[in-house]
């Protein structure tokens, strides 16, 4: 003691005991306020909300049976109120009136849930404020009020907290139940309409009965909850239970291509010069797709697992788990097994996306799960190895590992054979658990196991390969191989092939480790090769597929896989893989965009394409569909403004509006714009207009059309007028006064004009007089012409269809009903025509007949009218705008004839497509917010 | 002999154990806090009491991942996820160890605390600032620019009252400037937590987790001092272990002493060639440099034998181990920690705004050289000090003695370390073999020596190569042998490497800190104790965290590393050194200051 003193036993341990007690509690102290902003908050009792929870409800609609309700959190997402839950809805027969597709918003505090809208049919409605749909109370007889807007509708409701009660569910009494009812009162200018909504709120399962009465829109509907899944709770069943037929599994459904992990695909041969199909990504991945025929699933980095259906492109479901995803998706059967952040593991339905179950592990995965038999191996961060039930995900066995298992099991008859980081290597029988045999590696592990024969392969950061009996473990051949190992290793034949150093490929005999080939790639990689048939596929790093002999490990070709965009250099950093008799490559892209680009190769001359080109920076938003003019870019802007933007991205104004600039067309050297209550033709260079013409308050969707040296402008409140592009001369008017309506003109090849607002009419080119009309009609988008007839989204007083009129005479040739989306048409060409509804169904028909020749569904509505580009249609999906992370928004490329997928991109950012997607000088145009992506298809 | 004197025995034995196994070595070389000031002293035992909870926390690490995860890092392959409950833990841990740091510095020159507040700059320049999404709460507006005005306030206060310290007066300034940059150091740390807690509550992206991250990841390169004395301990706690096993046989009888030598080379010959032979043969034939390495590390025990033979002869007195392990990591870790003070430099200056001048840094500092040439360089300079030391001419015959012994030390190191590194550099490939064989080849060896001299063999040489085999089976076993019961009874909350790491540290404060406990003019005894317990705290801490965020292969590679090019040699050492004798034993030597 400095002091001299000596102190007191007491006075001691008081020295050592307030450190302890002082620390202690102020670690505690900020552990647990950390972590509590992770606890479950009460209302997520009453509205769990954790991604994956599903509903099945029985629907009853005025007392009859009208099928079933399947309501799934899909995703957290964002409004401009804040973060949200993402309910997506769908009825197969919503009120009778067929199959109905919904998404609702929910945002939650502590004591608090929120609605803050619903998409439905294709558009959006926001609750303003978002209306609370619970809160927490006093006690029954409680309740809370909300007077706000929905869309533009007033509305005051108020909800009651009637008590509490027992409720069978599924056959399960669930107790502590909640029964609130809320009345709303509609405000209308014909006079207040009431409506009623009663649900019953079970504890961790939400909504377990629901009626719904709406007097003035004449329904009453009532639904009972008949299945729920959650990690924590599940009751009824959901879905169909698959039948539990044996399985077989297919090369490609899980990272290694097979249980084995021998990355080998036998009896196939790899056609790597014929691009399949093309699928640009704005978000990273860390792990390839996995898949089989007709069936791609991919997770990214922000939590989205989606399957596409790759022969029509479809994205079949998409759902966003806490990201980012632990471990590689694996597909089985009917069942896609994932993970999430969470630590929770979901079996979802491959063709649906809900969940057969969901639970929750005390650790994330480690590495991808083995699905093998009735059994799914999961070997986790906790360094345990369990078996789980694959019809219920209950567990069987757990098996602790000595370090964080390294790589997927592998699976060696009825063996289950892992690696720990330490180098530790156990094979475990996959019925039990039972450790059979385990060794450990002389140093850390480095890549393996893989099944080869009746061995097994492993090799250490020492450069070791050992190959071990599987049944016994005795080793049977070890080879130091001196060099470091990084990437998984390849079993292809009586090969085991490696890229040690990840600049050479080195095949060893199978059957005593020899040596039989070694080849310089000339090039680094970081991932495994993939052999296909007798090749190996090997991706260089510097964005190469190398196809190599898998007897001397000889260049075959070399295929250079270029970016989609010259601003954004090619990196491969996940190995090639098999899905479905396809090689599909997927290329690492930095910035701008897009982050990941997945290029399949197949046998089939399918004619693959890719949407390349470039994204240049704009000045602000856009309030219409850019176009080229040479290489600069016309950009309508939101700030009333339209601006030219070169190449090198130097922005300037061409001219200033008081009103909304809904369109800048390119006609030559000058371009039209419409300005405040005239149309105006610029000089492209800047200065004065060479013309104007009065057209009245701009229409959006209704354009100019430029034909030879004149251009045909829709004039409000006059009709159509055809003007001298050089002078600005009146040629003919076609008046529509008042006709309602929106759209632009067609020009055909011999210079007649097409138009269909306030009725459909063919106009002579030259004198402006109508050739046929077909009265009665309007449209509300364009209109196209096919090679015999004119297609338009016909809207009458009554009904709305895709009509098809004889170019020729005016006579309908066939109609189909079709519920068209606003300033959103069909496109034609040759003998197809192609149209997208309100909903997003896209269908490509025979002109001649009206016969569909293909299909295609979005998952939301589209964000602008089919674009046709040679014997190509691009189509555009709008996504949830509304939502700030969603990830719907999609450009995809199909033939035009057959459907066939041919290429998709995700625009990068967030996509403003509606009205600023189309084609212009023969390249296609959307607008992401801060610029504009340029592409051609290649 | 009768119960009494049996229990007596035992008794006696188990002392005698515990002593040179446990209290010896503590007795020597714990961290004293006795007599240290007041307030330094009960710092001083907060940061202990810190340092023990996070080596609970080490050694229960998995506990943590049972509560939510967060994402902290996404380079590699697959995303690291870490407890969102550690990320406070080691904001308080950290926090806390920059208070002693800093209070440290201020005690001790000007100059010492210019490094310590540059150190706290550059080592917290990942999380100098925060973004905040969240606009609408006052606390979210105000708590970016307080974190800011802390980074700086606090190192700048701890120059400040260091500089204070030189006049001599203003001491209750003094003690309230301390208190202060206490508290400044805690704010700092504090609001990080409170805007993530803020942020993260709202539903935003908060970033304290993945900046927390990335400057522990800065920061590894300064742990690996700590990794390589823990490893470094783990041999010193082996060589205790085999010590003090063989304490209770050096007054046996000879016939006695050589049956249980015979007994355990078979039970040793038993475990390493039963089954083996045939992976001993294809080691030898197709790993031929690896064999090669194991030679000469036998030829290295040879050298070593003979050295200190010669030494002991002429009456050396010893060299202080201690000093020898923590030269030997500073050495070993010094390219590494050299890089990392580049880079986080370049951080620094990219954090600041000058992007220009940390590209200037990155480019032009020659790491990629340093890495690939420092050690070389660094080896070859302890070998030829130690030729020099061991060759100078000195009339005193003690420090004849002296230089001839520690000279000889270096050489042996720098003999050792230079042909690993330029093979290391030559191959591109880390050097190091399997230990076991040298353990075989040790106990082949014995087992001749044992037949060839059986009726000469007295109870001390029995004893002597008894404990040089059980110590070459702890070592062999990287320290596995001495923690395989404990790990069984842990696995469930740690992988078995940790416990290592947890006994390493533990041994390194407790047996091998004897020099925070002296003093200097320069560097004062208080100021070297708040500085080493704010440095293990420090890096246990990180320790923990990269643990518990799966984030270890870096340290992994290094325990390799130190092994082979520190522990192996220090097991030679040790093993030559003292020849197993306990101080007490007939024959044996007291070195003063094992």
């Amino acid at each position: 003691m400095g002091d001299g003193l000596s102190p007191n036993r007491s006075a001691r341990l008081l020295r050592w005991l307030l450190p302890v007690l002082g620390v202690g509690a102020l670690q505690l102290a900020a552990v647990s306020t950390v972590q509590s902003t992770s606890r479950a908050k009460e209302v997520d009792r009453w509205f769990p909300r954790r991604v994956g929870t599903t509903w099945l409800y029985a629907s009853r609609t005025g007392g009859r049976d009208t099928g079933s309700h399947v309501a799934e959190v899909v995703a957290i997402g964002a409004t401009i109120d804040g973060a949200a839950t993402v309910v997506e809805s769908r009825w197969d027969d919503l009120l009778g009136m067929g199959p109905a597709h919904q998404f609702l918003y929910q945002g939650a505090t502590d004591d608090r849930l929120v609605l803050h809208g619903q998409r439905f049919g294709g558009s959006y409605v926001s609750y303003d404020p978002p209306q609370p749909q619970w809160e927490r109370t006093a006690g029954p007889g409680a309740s809370f009020g909300w007077t706000g807007t929905v869309g533009t509708e007033a509305q005051h409701s108020t909800t009651t907290f009637e008590g509490e009660v027992t409720i069978v569910v599924a056959g399960e009494a669930q107790e502590g139940c909640r029964h609130y009812t809320t009345a709303t009162v509609v405000t209308r200018d014909t006079g207040d309409v009431e409506r009623s909504y009663e649900t019953w709120l079970c504890p961790d399962i939400g909504a377990v009965r629901t009626i719904e009465a709406a007097p003035d829109l004449g329904f009453v509907l009532e639904e009972e909850l008949i299945g729920f899944r959650s990690p924590v709770r599940r009751l009824g069943e959901v879905l169909d239970r698959p039948v539990q037929a044996q399985v077989t599994p297919r090369p490609g459904e899980t990272p290694g291509v097979d249980d084995a992990r021998t990355g080998a695909v036998r009896d196939a041969t790899a056609d790597v010069s014929r691009l399949a199909w093309s699928d640009a990504r704005k978000e990273q991945i860390k792990f390839p797709p996995v898949g089989r025929e007709g069936l791609l699933v991919l997770a990214e980095q922000d939590g989205a697992v989606s399957a596409v259906r790759t022969s029509t492109g479809e994205v079949l479901w998409r759902v966003m788990v806490p990201g980012p995803v632990p471990v590689s998706p694996v597909v089985h059967g009917p069942y896609v097994i994932v993970a999430g952040a969470d630590k929770v593991l979901s079996a979802l339905d491959a063709d649906a996306g809900v969940p057969h179950w969901s639970i929750r592990l005390p650790d994330v995965p480690a590495v991808a799960p083995l699905v093998a038999g009735d059994t799914v191996v999961v070997a986790g961060q906790d360094r345990r190895v369990r078996g789980l039930r694959l019809s219920d995900g209950t567990e069987r066995w757990q098996v602790p590992t000595g370090d964080i298992p390294a790589s997927p099991p592998a699976l060696a008859g009825g063996l289950v054979v892992i690696a720990d980081k330490a180098g530790a290597v156990a094979a475990l029988r996959l019925s039990d658990g039972w450790v059979q045999w385990s060794t450990t590696l002389e140093r850390r592990w480095a890549a393996g196991p893989a099944v080869a024969g009746d061995r097994i392969v492993v090799v250490d950061r020492a450069g070791i390969v050992s190959a071990f009996d599987t049944v016994s473990g005795e080793l049977d051949w070890s080879r130091y191989i001196e060099l470091d190992v990084e990437v998984p290793l390849v079993v292809a034949g009586d090969l085991v092939v490696l890229v040690p150093n990840g600049d050479r490929i080195r095949a060893l005999d199978r059957d005593d480790g020899s040596s039989r080939w070694q080849v310089r790639l000339e090039a680094e990689t970081d991932v495994a090769p993939l052999a296909v048939g007798d090749d190996l596929l090997v991706a260089v790093k510097d964005g190469r597929l190398q196809r190599r002999s898998l007897a001397d490990g000889s260049l075959a070709e070399s295929i250079p896989l270029t970016s989609p965009t010259a601003a954004s250099p090619v990196r491969i950093e996940q190995p090639p893989v098999w899905v479905g008799g396809e090689v599909v490559v997927s290329l690492d892209h930095d910035l701008p965009w897009p982050r990941t680009d997945l290029l399949a190769f197949g046998p089939s001359d399918r004619g693959g394409v890719r949407l390349t080109g470039e994204l240049r920076r704009v000045p602000g938003l856009l309030s219409g569909m850019p176009r080229l003019a040479g290489a600069d870019l016309l950009l309508p802007g939101a700030d009333h403004r339209v601006q030219v933007v070169g190449p090198s991205g130097s922005a300037r104004t061409l001219v200033t509006s008081d009103a909304d600039v809904p369109y800048a067309v390119p006609a030559g050297d000058a371009v039209l714009v419409h300005r405040g209550e005239e149309v105006v033709a610029l000089p492209l260079s800047g200065g004065d207009p060479r013309w104007t013409l009065p057209a009245g308050a701009p229409v959006r969707g209704s354009e100019p059309v430029v034909a030879g040296d004149g251009a045909i402008v829709p004039v409000t409140g006059v009709g159509l007028v055809s003007v001298d592009l050089a002078t600005g001369r009146r040629r003919w008017i076609y008046p529509a006064q008042n006709a309602v309506g929106v759209g632009s003109p067609v020009v055909l090849p011999d210079g007649d004009v097409l138009y269909a607002v306030g009725g459909l009419v063919r106009l002579d080119g030259r004198t402006g007089l109508p050739r046929w009309t077909l009265p009665g009609i309007t449209v509300f988008g364009p209109i196209a012409a096919a090679e015999e007839v004119v297609i338009a989204a016909a809207v009458t007083a009554t009904d709305s269809s895709l009509l098809a009129v004889d170019l020729a005479s005016g006579a309908v040739h066939w109609r189909r009903p079709f519920a068209p989306s606003p300033l959103i048409g069909p496109a034609a060409r040759g003998d197809t025509v192609v149209a997208v509804d309100a909903n997003g169904s896209t269908v490509g028909l025979d002109a001649a007949t009206g016969s569909p020749r293909w299909s295609y569904a979005m998952q939301t509505g589209p964000g602008g009218s089919p674009v046709i580009v040679g014997e190509r249609v691009v189509l555009s999906e709008a996504g949830r705008d509304e939502d700030l992370k969603s990830r719907d928004a999609r450009l995809s490329v199909h033939d035009l004839r057959t459907g066939r997928w041919l290429g998709a991109l995700e625009p990068t950012g967030f996509a403003f497509t509606r009205g600023t997607f189309g084609a212009t000088a023969g390249a296609v145009v959307v607008s992401i917010g801060s610029g504009v992506m340029i592409l051609r298809l290649t | 002999m009768s119960a009494t004197v049996g229990r007596r025995r035992v008794a006696e034995t188990a002392r005698a154990m515990w002593d040179v196994m446990i209290a010896d070595p503590v007795r020597q070389g714990r961290l004293r806090l006795d007599g240290l000031p007041p307030a330094v002293r009960q710092m001083s035992i907060t940061g202990v009491v810190v340092l023990g909870g996070l080596l609970v926390s080490l050694v229960l690490n998995d506990l943590w991942r049972r509560g939510p995860l967060t994402l902290v890092r996404d380079f590699e392959q697959a995303p690291n996820l870490a407890s969102q409950g550690v990320i406070p833990f080691t904001m308080v841990a950290v926090a806390i160890a920059w208070v002693l740091i800093l209070t440290g510095a201020t005690l001790t020159r000007p100059t010492m605390a210019v490094f310590l507040a540059l150190a706290f700059l550059l080592a917290n320049t990942g999380i100098s600032d925060t973004l905040v999404l969240g606009q609408d709460s006052r606390l979210l507006r105000v708590l970016p620019d307080m974190i800011v005005a802390c980074y700086f306030a606090a190192p700048v206060l701890a120059l400040a009252l260091s500089v204070l310290r030189r006049t001599g007066r203003w001491v209750p300034a003094r003690v309230a400037g301390g208190v202060v940059l206490a508290l400044t150091v805690l704010t700092f740390y504090g609001a990080h937590l409170v805007v993530y807690v803020l942020e993260d509550s709202r539903g935003h992206l908060a970033t304290l987790p993945r900046a927390l991250d990335g400057t522990i990841n800065g920061l590894q390169g300064f742990l690996v001092p700590l990794f390589i004395l823990a490893v470094a301990g783990l041999v010193q706690l082996n060589h205790h272990v085999a010590e003090a096993v063989a304490t209770p046989f050096w007054d046996v009888p000879a016939r006695v002493a050589k049956v249980i030598l015979l007994l355990l080379i078979a039970i040793k010959l038993r475990y390493a060639l039963l089954g083996r032979v045939g992976y001993w043969a294809t080691y030898l034939t197709d790993r031929r440099a690896q064999a090669v390495q194991a030679a000469a590390y036998v030829l290295l025990l040879g050298a070593a034998a003979w050295l200190f033979r010669e030494v002991r002869r002429r009456g050396a007195t010893g060299i202080p181990t201690e000093s020898l392990v923590y030269g030997g990591s500073l050495l070993l870790s010094s390219t590494v920690v050299i890089v990392g003070v580049v880079t986080n430099v370049a951080l620094f200056l990219a954090g600041r705004g000058a992007r220009d001048a940390a590209g200037w840094v990155i480019d032009n500092f020659p790491s990629t050289f340093l890495v690939r040439y420092g050690l070389i360089g660094a080896s070859a300079v302890v070998l030829l000090a130690g030729v020099a030391i061991a060759s100078r001419r000195t009339p005193a015959p003690y420090r004849a003695v002296r230089d001839r012994a520690t000279g000889g030390a270096l050489v042996l190191a720098g003999a050792w370390v230079l042909p690993n590194v330029l093979l290391q550099q030559v191959s591109e490939r880390d050097v190091g073999f399997d230990i076991g064989l040298v353990d075989l080849a040790l106990t082949l060896i014995a087992l001749v020596y044992v037949v060839v001299r059986w009726r000469r063999l007295d109870t001390a040489a029995a004893v002597r190569t008894g404990a040089l085999l059980l110590f070459a089976s702890f070592v062999a076993g990287n320290g596995y042998v001495a923690t395989r019961l404990v790990s069984r009874v842990l696995a469930a909350f740690t992988p078995p490497a940790v416990l290592l790491i947890v006994i390493g540290v533990l041994y390194v404060v407790l047996a091998d800190s004897s020099f925070a406990s002296a003093s200097s003019a320069r560097f004062p005894r208080e100021a070297r104790a708040l500085l080493w317990i704010g440095y293990l705290i420090f890096t246990v801490a990180v320790t923990n965290y990269v643990l518990v965020a799966r984030e270890t292969e870096y340290r992994i590679e290094y325990d390799r590393f130190a092994f082979h090019l520190l522990a192996l040699p220090l097991a030679a050492w040790l093993a030559v050194r003292s020849r197993f004798e306990p101080a007490s034993a007939p024959g044996g030597e007291d070195e003063g200051m094992r």
